[in-house]
């Protein structure tokens, strides 16, 4: 979602309103929106009709891959491939940003003390999985599909 | 809005479809915008 220009806050009050959908900073004026309820084509239809004056809606949902990492080294496996600091004091609950995970852009977010989330382009995808084993390997980490869908 | 092809999980030949054993450093990948069974998804 993207704000037409001087509708920034406008949108951004409008999104916080909005109910049971996540939202993910990705840079001014400018979100991703999640929502672990809602189809892609309703969600698209809420915020059309919430917000079709003063933002751009494009449905990303084929095109990104969201990797959900949790657990007690999660910060350890994030510290090879990110270069940003990752403590709570500095990264809180609810932050996000576009950031470089080794050579790929992913856009993180921190949704508790030790899980973050990784929202990847789809055609990358496959190369951010190989490199997420690689930086958990020292710690065993597991992998498999949601079962929550 | 209609959607006509849903395409597959780009780690669907990657990982089991069912759970495996999930140690304490997890990572797991939700679905959604990927619906099972659904267009070109196994």
């Amino acid at each position: 979602m993207l704000a037409v220009t001087g509708e920034e806050a406008d949108v951004a009050a409008g999104l916080a309103a909005s109910g049971d959908v996540v939202v993910r900073f990705v840079g001014p004026g400018e979100w991703l929106v999640l929502s672990q309820s809602e189809t892609p084509e309703g969600l698209h239809r809420a915020l059309s009709l919430l917000l079709a004056e003063t933002a751009y809606i494009v449905d990303q949902s084929d095109g990104r891959v969201v990797f959900r990492l949790s657990g007690p080294n999660v910060r350890r496996i994030l510290a090879k491939g990110i270069a940003t600091d990752l403590h709570p004091a500095a990264f809180e609950t609810g932050t996000s940003s576009n950031v470089l995970c080794g050579h790929i852009s992913v856009n993180l977010a921190r949704t508790g003390e030790n899980e973050f989330e990784l929202i990847v382009m789809r055609s990358f995808a496959v190369a951010l999985f190989d490199d997420l084993r690689v930086m958990g390997r020292e710690f065993d980490l597991s992998a498999d599909f949601s079962t929550q869908g | 809005m209609t959607r006509t092809y849903i395409p597959r999980h780009p780690l669907n030949d990657l990982l089991p479809l069912e759970p495996g054993i999930r140690a304490v450093d997890h990572l797991e990948i939700p679905r959604a915008g990927y619906r099972l069974g659904a267009g070109g998804d196994r």
